[in-house]
């Protein structure tokens, strides 16, 4: 175990050491040897081999009835002390070195302080013993036994669905980009036998028949859709929510499993989103919004994948019991917000470059008149989209350009209240409602300004009137 | 606990933007006016530099409009900076903390005391001469959703801590 673990750090220290050593070795085309380099072959894995040693040997920790105590460094000695009760969410976490060693890494994450978050490595068994142990002393006086009980698991079926209707375009400007720098790359390398691989190409491409580009274009698309697929089987595979007494666990992954668990009372707000296809077949995407600065940081955001209605009830309902269908009332941003947006952020732009652009190069300055169109096009589905209502305990809000987002969040998770109006939205009467929550911030842009402090009031006076302290 | 859900006129409910705000200190706009003074004339010298080295374009056509220019700049900047400040003000209320500031995009920014995390007080070098410093109130909020009062004595920012601190054990007990 000891061992393991003591190789594994070695194994990632020297990965993260090494690379552009590795780099530096294959890239090497003159084929001279000098011995001076191959030193630095000897040094560098002892050094870090005697690191992984000592921050073992230094690294220790102990759970007692109220807090863990972390306590590592070899110079200089650090000592991290979590309470139990601050503890927000646990996540085993097992990359495929790991897995090999059978070690898992448990990580514990508190609101706020991001310093004071804690890793440990562990062994899998040991790893779920303690994170058992942890959420039982974290639930108190509360805790109830564990019976854990599958909401949703994804089959090949499902992830095939999931993966074909992904959005290809964000995928395609992946692939594009991607074969940008290989080409670029590529370019470094042959310059000396071909200076001008970019342009020959280039020639070549234009100076073959539309029928070819038709089919360069296709094998681009079916390449895009090639690659979202794989993305998404690779990020959700082995897919599994259940459902425990104290939140929601989800795992996922083939090559770097992870685990991780959502207490209910922690998540802030909900939301999923689908687009046009998805919602065909009852796809959706549901998010929780924990509490946490450093997850939206680090990608952590916890997001499902749903596959039928009643597993999107089940998983809102855990949020708030009386979401309902229709809300009673509801506000659109006004027209003006499309208007506004589209000339600063599309015809104001264009019209700056555009002239320079023309004298250099004519036809591609036309094809800039298209980003104003496109922004038109994006504001007017938000403007078209975009729906605040709300009920009682309940804020609602529905959203998106190409897809659709709702957001469900309740009056006492807000955390501050801001109004914001420009002069010309004063002139209007309209202002922006911006709500701030310990997980995102949401905003209303374009709404009349009464309706704005209207709804600042009523929120202050729900939040202001909460009987539950908010975590 | 007895569940109430009554029904909740609106129109009945505190209204924060009619609120009397307090303007803060005077001197805060000085200490504005001091950090504008020492850019400009960075701006002003390094402008200067830039004039003699390449002296042979500059006729003395173009070193006045230049100047001209910098000076309405300088104007503007200035006339911004006081409508900014003039625009900055707050208010204490039983269970929160109002904040309005901005001249071309207003805010009026309000935190309920029981979602407080903690507050600080800080003072730059101007400041600290002076006698003023900034309140800053942290929620669990996103980084941009913290407010800071800036212009406040160093007495009144300290009582307002204290105040903030009896606020938040009251409301959390």
């Amino acid at each position: 175990m000891a061992l393991a673990q003591i190789i594994f750090k070695t194994i990632i220290q020297l990965a993260k050491i090494f690379w552009p050593a590795i780099l530096y070795i294959l890239l090497r085309a003159d084929g001279k040897n000098n011995k001076g380099d191959d030193f630095i072959f000897i040094i560098f894995p002892v050094i870090a081999l005697i690191k992984s040693f000592f921050d073992f040997i230094f690294f220790k920790f102990r759970v007692t009835e109220e807090d863990i105590q972390v306590k590592s460094g070899i110079l200089s000695r650090k000592q991290i002390t979590l309470p139990l009760y601050k503890i927000q969410t646990v996540h085993i976490n097992q990359t495929w070195i790991q897995k090999i060693f059978n070690i898992s890494e448990l990580a514990f994450d508190s609101p706020g302080t991001e310093k004071a978050e804690i890793t440990i490595q562990l062994r899998q068994l040991e790893a779920e013993e303690l994170m058992g142990i942890v959420l039982k002393k974290n639930k108190s006086a509360a805790a109830v036994e564990n019976h854990e009980e599958q909401i949703s698991q994804l089959s090949l079926i499902d992830l095939l669905k999931l993966g074909l209707t992904s959005n290809h375009f964000e995928t395609l400007l992946i692939v594009i980009g991607l074969f940008l720098s290989f080409l670029n790359n590529i370019k470094d390398i042959v310059d000396d036998y071909n200076d001008n691989l970019l342009e020959d190409s280039t020639n070549i491409i234009l100076g073959s028949s539309i029928l070819l580009i038709l089919t360069g274009v296709f094998a681009l698309f079916l390449l895009s859709i090639l690659a979202s697929l794989i993305r998404t089987i690779l990020s959700y595979i082995n897919f599994r929510i259940t459902k425990s007494t104290s939140g929601f666990v989800v795992n996922k992954g083939l090559i770097n499993k992870s685990q991780k668990l959502v207490p209910f009372k922690k998540v802030q707000y909900i939301s999923w989103k689908t687009n046009w296809i998805r919602k065909k077949i009852s796809m959706y995407i549901f998010e929780f919004h924990t509490i946490g600065k450093k997850e939206l940081k680090n990608n952590l955001k916890i997001k499902v994948p749903v596959i039928s209605i009643p597993v999107l009830t089940e998983l809102a309902k855990s949020y708030s019991t009386d979401i309902s269908e229709h809300f009673p009332s509801g506000l659109k941003v006004h027209p003006t917000f499309l208007y506004r947006n589209t000339f600063f952020w599309g015809i104001l732009p264009v019209f700056l470059i555009f002239f320079p652009i023309f004298l250099y190069n004519k036809s591609f300055s036309i094809a800039l008149l298209l980003i104003p169109l496109y922004v038109f096009l994006h504001y007017y589905l938000y403007t078209k989209k975009f729906l605040f209502s709300w009920s009682d305990n309940l804020i609602e809000v529905q959203k998106g350009v190409f897809g659709k987002q709702i957001v469900i969040l309740k009056w006492e998770n807000i955390q501050s209240i801001k109004i914001s109006q420009s002069l010309y939205q004063g002139q209007k009467s309209l202002a922006n409602l911006i709500i701030y929550t310990a997980g995102g911030t949401i905003t209303a842009p374009y709404i009349p300004i009464e309706a704005a402090q209207e709804l600042q009031n009523f929120g202050l006076f729900k939040v202001e009137n909460s009987v539950n302290h908010w975590q | 606990m007895k569940f109430l859900n009554s029904d909740i006129d609106i129109s009945t409910l505190p209204k924060a933007e009619t609120v009397k705000l307090i303007p803060i200190d005077g001197r805060y706009y000085t200490v504005l006016i001091y950090y504008q003074v020492v850019y400009f004339t960075i701006y002003f010298i390094a402008m200067l530099i830039t004039m003699i080295l390449n002296s042979e374009f500059y006729s003395f056509f173009v070193a006045g409009l230049t100047v001209a220019l910098f000076t309405l700049i300088c104007y503007l900047s200035f006339k911004l900076i006081y409508l900014n400040f003039k625009n900055k003000a707050y208010a204490i209320r039983e269970h929160d903390i109002i904040y309005q500031t901005g001249w071309w995009r207003k805010s009026l920014h309000v935190c309920p005391f029981n979602r407080i995390q903690h507050c600080s007080i800080d003072a730059g070098v101007f400041e600290r001469n002076l006698g003023i410093s900034k309140l800053k109130i942290y929620s669990a909020g996103m980084s941009n959703s913290d407010i800071a009062i800036p212009g406040l004595t160093l007495e009144d920012a300290n009582n307002l801590r204290e105040l903030i601190i009896q606020k938040i054990k009251q409301e959390t007990v």
